[in-house]
């Protein structure tokens, strides 16, 4: 018997230690796979809100939207995919309005977020306590939603919005919930 | 060699101790969350046992401190304070998360596989010990006749 094997026991229970070190630090970064939930919002009912403006003591409700094609976009200045779909984010803001929800945030850092990347949004309202996101079935950011004139989720989008999707599936929901 | 002996002791003392502590719940409840009923905190905490945090590695949300569990936690909360029923408020996540969202998938025809393999693999494992060793020691007196 070698001198390392007569310590085998220490040796397996350091490398236990150390798999399972790494694996705690992995989960607790709070990453996501957005595919493993395997369920999303496409085609259920936009649920009825009335959520906070991000500026002032207003009010934002989603009913009012109703009989418009519509978009909305989940983000915080926090989350570095929100930072990486930002220009995607203006090219749909072209072809229909996009109401942005500010996640669990630092009025402060968003501010600075909008003045940074730009504001697309046509009404900005915010979630302090991830309330309203959970109405939506989000679990991260950040998400889109494309909805159409009756309130139908046309397309749900866990994950960022890159340019190869404004021609792909959320691309076509766009098209259909504009009518074209 | 009992220095050997000593060392490989001290591990096995500290694996076992690593062992307890990861079996011990963390609290990620915070007192601000508690309901004042402790009624209805327990219903929480049950609630809570049962559904996934989606945003960590199979914990539930009574374990986890991630934000999507402490926001999760909040309106399970709420909902009991309004009055809403287990069911209720169970069927509201999974209408948006899905069956993911609980902890143990229910019976449904896309999950009776995941239900019924442990089963299948424990009878095909005892039939197989049992075939072996029935060839091994034969206990029929006709068998051991005829393997003379």
């Amino acid at each position: 018997m070698t001198r390392w094997m007569r310590f085998l026991p220490l040796w397996i229970f350091l490398a236990i230690v150390v798999v399972a070190y790494a694996m705690l630090s992995a989960s607790s970064e709070g990453t996501r796979d957005t595919k493993a939930i395997g369920f999303s919002m496409t085609n259920a009912a936009v649920p009825d809100l009335t959520l906070p403006k991000f500026e002032g003591n207003g009010t934002i409700t989603l009913q009012d939207y109703k009989g418009k094609a519509y978009a909305i976009n989940i983000f915080a200045s926090w989350c570095g995919p929100c930072k990486l779909e930002a220009a995607s984010i203006d090219v749909m803001a072209e072809k229909l309005p996009v109401i942005g929800i500010n996640y669990r945030d630092n009025p402060e850092d968003a501010a600075l977020f909008l003045e940074q990347f730009g504001n697309p949004y046509a009404d900005l309202a915010r979630d302090d306590d991830g309330n309203y996101s959970i109405q939506l079935g989000v679990h991260g950011l950040p998400e889109t939603f494309i909805i159409a004139p009756d309130g139908t989720i046309l397309h749900h989008q866990q994950g960022p919005v890159f340019a190869s999707d404004l021609n792909g599936k959320l691309g076509d929901a766009i098209k259909r919930a504009l009518g074209s | 060699m009992k220095r050997i002996a000593r060392v490989n002791i001290i591990t096995v003392i500290m694996a076992i101790m690593l062992a307890i502590s990861g079996l011990s719940p963390s609290l990620a409840l915070t007192p601000e969350e508690r309901l004042d009923d402790p009624r209805l905190e327990q219903r929480a905490r049950d609630l809570s046992l049962q559904l996934r945090c989606l945003v960590c590695q199979n914990q539930s949300i009574d374990d986890s401190d991630a934000p999507f569990a402490q926001d999760m936690r909040r309106l399970i909360r709420r909902d009991i304070e309004a009055g809403k029923s287990d069911d209720d408020i169970i069927a509201f996540l999974r209408q948006r998360y899905g069956d993911y969202v609980l902890l143990n998938p229910p019976l449904t025809s896309s999950t009776y596989v995941l239900w019924a393999a442990p089963f299948v693999i424990l009878v095909l494992g005892v039939g197989i010990v049992f075939l072996t060793r029935r060839k091994q020691h034969p206990q029929n007196p006709s068998d051991q006749e005829n393997s003379r």
